[in-house]
């Protein structure tokens, strides 16, 4: 969920709504005389509120501001999960990127390479680079579409439906596949048109993509809802661990269920389903397998 | 006069308005909150603090709070010290 | 000396609050009687004439209801003349007063009002009094506790004055016509049966007899005609809305889960709502639950707003039971629904009674201003002892219904609800059953049951001590504010004990 980096009322309350991931942002919803104010209080906020199990993000300025600097500068030695960059056009951005991510890191006392990379596609130009800047450093776990920032790269107009957007978002999730990263779907501003962001999260996941990025704490038992696997998901997924675990302690080679092989795609799709049934509450914890 | 500020009016926020004072002259600190009874004492004490941190001996600080959390009462008071021009007042 | 929940009360005061209810001794008192001619005229030309004849003099009582809210008129004509007139060292005994009564203020200055006995006090009449505008102190007492003190004679009430939206010139009055209606007067009920004196003020004067008649003739000294007893913009909101805050949305969440999981969420089960948008929030995932697995409530109880009486129409709560209307959507019900039923605060909340309706109940949804690590619950005063609040039926319902749910945030602005101790004592801990903020929940630990079922059901369970810390650590912990000497309030729970005392504000 997206969290304006200068609205300390909103930054307060912002992670008791259940979001998977709390995005502060320095770009877009901030003005250019308060970028310093908001990077302060995004890193005092890192420092003194509590956010328990919610992973923190935030949206630094584009690497073609002069903001992007001073802004992980500042907000790296604070430890949060992941730095989100728009508007990620090249793969030399992201290797840039995590060249001085490393070496704040390292300044720091931090683990190198403990800071994630998140990246949003906003332009042609990036959707066309897509997998080379998704591949480009083992810091990055996803890419997503910015859509109001690429619709006006294209010339066009943002519609409901987002026929616009149908073939970015396609060429998107086909890079993240390529690349194995998760692939975020973008915001739907219309905070009141719950059936609507209902219908674009839906096509979203119908996709591939395996989330979405929220404005409003309204949306996101909408999000969580689409994106849960059904009860048969979960039972399969349970009954594939355990098949597994059996196999390990026999020591068998091939494993299979109800007469289909159970390889290592199918593995690591149960365990996905299962991880995301135990994040949605919906299962106990699982046994490790 | 030279003079920064940092901060909005709007609610858990806080404006904090710095003057630079001559050396010697110390520190001032003014703040009006509707909370003052119960919480002036320690928004003075983190005022103090940050002032000691960022070697500032010589500085007015008014503060109009809107019921603002510590993080931010600290950064818009660090905000307001950089815009003021930041080490350039170290006693 | 301490009363029974560790608050210092001066023995002069009276009886202690004790941990239980006190047992009554005695009769109720009555009015005087009076005898009335045939066709004789009630309607009198003016407020003044009626205080004239209703023989109000220096020292006496007067009643009001608060029905009108932030509307009101009554009170500032009654005044008024009461003052015009000279008569002075009143004691004003409304069922409670808002944020539009601060020109009492003035009439406190001039002698006029010498003490006051209510449920609420706000705005500057409240900041006034708590920093000694009156020499008396301000006796607050709940819903069910002002019908006890008329009743049993402790509050004598020499003329009640009645703001009726509809009359008849012989004096049957409803609060279901007109333009200032407001629906239930189910305040003014209690005045009306024990008050020496009489007077209905109304903007709406009709044929004899109106229907419905909410207070009878019987009981009703003179009618006085006005321009406008209120303003209706103050009175009821057009339609009360649903909450759309994220933060209170979640918190009603939570409380509904705790009703599904209370074990009492059963057919035939009963309700009252508060009319805190996190309260009425609650009613849209309780009618989904409702609807789902076919159960309908027996009756609810209010304090009743449009939510509410959409439930009654959609046959999803068979009876409402109403002391006040809060909304044009409930006078609408009032007035139309057979099963929508007035009731008077004595009937809704006097303990003294061989039954009242919150011994029936079993939930209430109360609100706060702060809690504490004892579960006491305050209503009345911020944390620097302004008074600002009202005791209302806070108290009533938390006694009798089966399960107490108060549901409030962590904190507000940066002041912590959850406290050490409270300011003051309005509902004591041990009628309250479970906290519901933001970010969890705690269980009174006299409720070993609850707690399992709820930490059975997955929801956030933790000690109030542990949410007091949440909350602490979210603002910071307050430096607690010095109170004077002096005692501007006294509290006195639903039996007439006194469980709390308000101290001065000093600046």
């Amino acid at each position: 969920m997206y969290v304006p980096g200068n609205n300390p009322n909103m930054m307060a309350d912002c992670m008791i709504y259940g979001a998977d991931v709390i995005l502060f942002d320095l770009e877009d919803s901030v003005p250019l005389q308060e970028k310093d104010a908001a990077r302060y209080l995004v890193e005092y906020a890192l420092r003194y509120l509590d956010f328990s199990n919610t992973e923190v993000a935030i949206r630094i300025n584009g690497m073609d501001t002069p903001y992007w600097e001073e802004d992980i500068k500042k907000i790296i030695p604070e430890k949060p999960d992941m730095i989100r960059l728009p508007k990620a056009e090249t793969k030399e951005q992201i290797k840039r990127l995590n060249e001085e991510i490393s070496k704040i890191e390292e300044k720091s006392g931090i683990k190198v390479g403990n800071t994630k990379i998140m990246v949003s596609i906003e332009s042609a130009k990036g959707l066309k680079n897509a997998y080379d800047i998704a591949t480009a450093s083992i810091r990055l776990q996803a890419i997503a579409i910015g859509g109001e920032d690429f619709t006006a790269d294209l010339g066009v107009k943002r519609t409901r439906e987002g026929n616009e957007l149908l073939v970015a978002r396609g060429e998107l999730v086909l890079a993240a596949k390529a690349a194995k990263v998760d692939v975020i779907d973008s915001v739907f501003s219309d905070v009141n048109d719950e059936e609507g962001f209902r219908m674009e999260t839906e096509k979203a996941k119908a996709m591939g993509f395996t989330g979405k990025s929220v404005i409003n704490p309204r949306q996101i038992p909408i999000v969580h809802d689409v994106f849960k696997p059904t009860e048969e998901e979960i039972q399969e997924a349970i009954k594939i661990t355990q098949v597994i675990e059996e196999a390990k302690k026999k020591g068998s080679g091939v494993i299979s269920l109800n007469g289909k092989m159970v390889d290592k795609p199918i593995v690591e799709k149960a365990e996905r389903v299962l991880e995301l049934a135990k994040t949605l509450g919906l299962v106990e914890k699982v046994a490790a397998c | 006069m030279i003079s920064s500020k940092a901060g909005t009016e709007e609610k858990n926020d806080c404006i904090i308005e710095l003057e630079a004072l001559e050396k010697g002259e110390g520190i001032e600190i003014e703040i009006e909150s509707p909370i003052k009874k119960q919480f002036g004492r320690h928004i003075k004490e983190t005022i103090l603090e940050v002032l000691k941190e960022r070697c500032i001996s010589n500085v007015k600080v008014r503060v109009t709070d809107r019921k603002a959390l510590d993080f931010s009462i600290r950064a818009r008071l660090e905000t307001a010290i950089d815009r003021l021009g930041g080490e350039r007042l170290e006693a | 000396m301490l009363n029974a929940i560790g608050r210092e009360i001066p023995e002069s005061l009276g009886t202690l609050y004790s941990g239980h209810m006190q047992n009554p001794s005695g009769r109720a008192k009555g009015h005087i009687i009076k005898l009335s001619r045939p066709h004789e005229d009630k309607v009198l030309p003016s407020i003044k004439e009626a205080i004239k004849q209703g023989g109000l003099k220096d020292g006496m009582t007067i009643s009001f209801h608060h029905h009108l809210r932030e509307g009101d008129h009554v009170i500032n004509m009654v005044l008024a003349a009461i003052d015009e007139l000279g008569i002075k060292d009143l004691k004003l005994a409304p069922s409670s007063l808002n944020k539009c009564h601060d020109f009492l203020i003035d009439y406190i200055k001039k002698g006029v009002i010498t003490s006051i006995e209510t449920s609420g006090l706000r705005g500057k009449l409240g900041e006034e009094i708590s920093r000694g505008l009156l020499e008396k102190p301000v006796i607050i007492r709940s819903h069910g506790g002002r019908p006890r003190a008329i009743e049993s004679g402790e509050l004598h009430i020499d003329v009640a004055f009645i703001g009726a939206p509809c009359a008849d010139d012989m004096g049957n009055l409803n609060g279901v016509d007109g333009p200032s209606a407001f629906g239930s007067i189910g305040y003014a009920m209690v005045d009306a049966r024990f008050a020496d004196t009489v007077v209905g003020i109304t903007d709406n004067l009709r044929k004899y007899p109106i229907e419905p008649i909410s207070i009878p003739s019987t009981l009703v000294d003179y009618i006085v005609c006005v321009d406008s007893i209120g303003d209706p913009e103050g009175i009821v909101s057009g339609a009360t809305r649903l909450t759309r805050s994220p933060r209170e949305i979640l918190i009603a969440e939570m409380a509904s889960k705790v009703i599904l999981n209370s074990g009492l969420f059963e057919d035939g089960f009963s309700m009252q709502m508060g009319s805190g948008g996190a309260a009425l929030a609650v009613i849209r995932h309780l009618k989904d639950a409702m609807k789902q697995k076919n159960i309908k409530a027996s009756f609810g109880v209010g304090g009743i707003s449009g939510p509410y009486a959409k439930m009654l129409e959609e046959g999803l709560v068979e009876k409402l039971l109403d002391v006040q209307c809060f909304d044009l959507q409930a006078v609408e019900s009032l007035r139309n629904n057979k099963n929508h039923i007035e009731m008077d605060a004595s009937y809704y909340a006097n303990a003294y009674n061989k039954d009242c309706v919150v011994n029936n109940l079993d939930i209430v949804i109360l609100s706060a201003l702060e809690i504490d690590t004892n579960f006491n619950v305050n209503v009345m005063t911020g944390s620097d002892g302004t008074i600002m609040g009202a005791s209302g039926g806070h108290s009533d319902a938390a006694y009798g219904a089966k399960l107490t749910i108060v549901t409030t945030p962590l904190a507000r602005g940066r002041l912590p609800i959850v406290v050490d101790k409270v300011k003051t004592v309005i509902t004591p801990g041990g009628s309250i059953d479970v906290v519901v903020t933001e970010r969890g929940i705690a269980v009174n630990p006299k409720n070993k049951d609850l707690e399992q079922k709820l930490k059975d059901a997955k929801l956030p369970i933790y000690s109030i001590e542990e949410l007091k810390q949440k909350a602490e650590k979210i603002t910071g912990k307050p430096d607690p504010v010095e109170s004077g000497d002096r005692i501007v309030g006294i509290v006195e729970y639903r039996d007439g004990s006194i469980i709390d005392v308000i101290r001065n504000v000093v600046d």
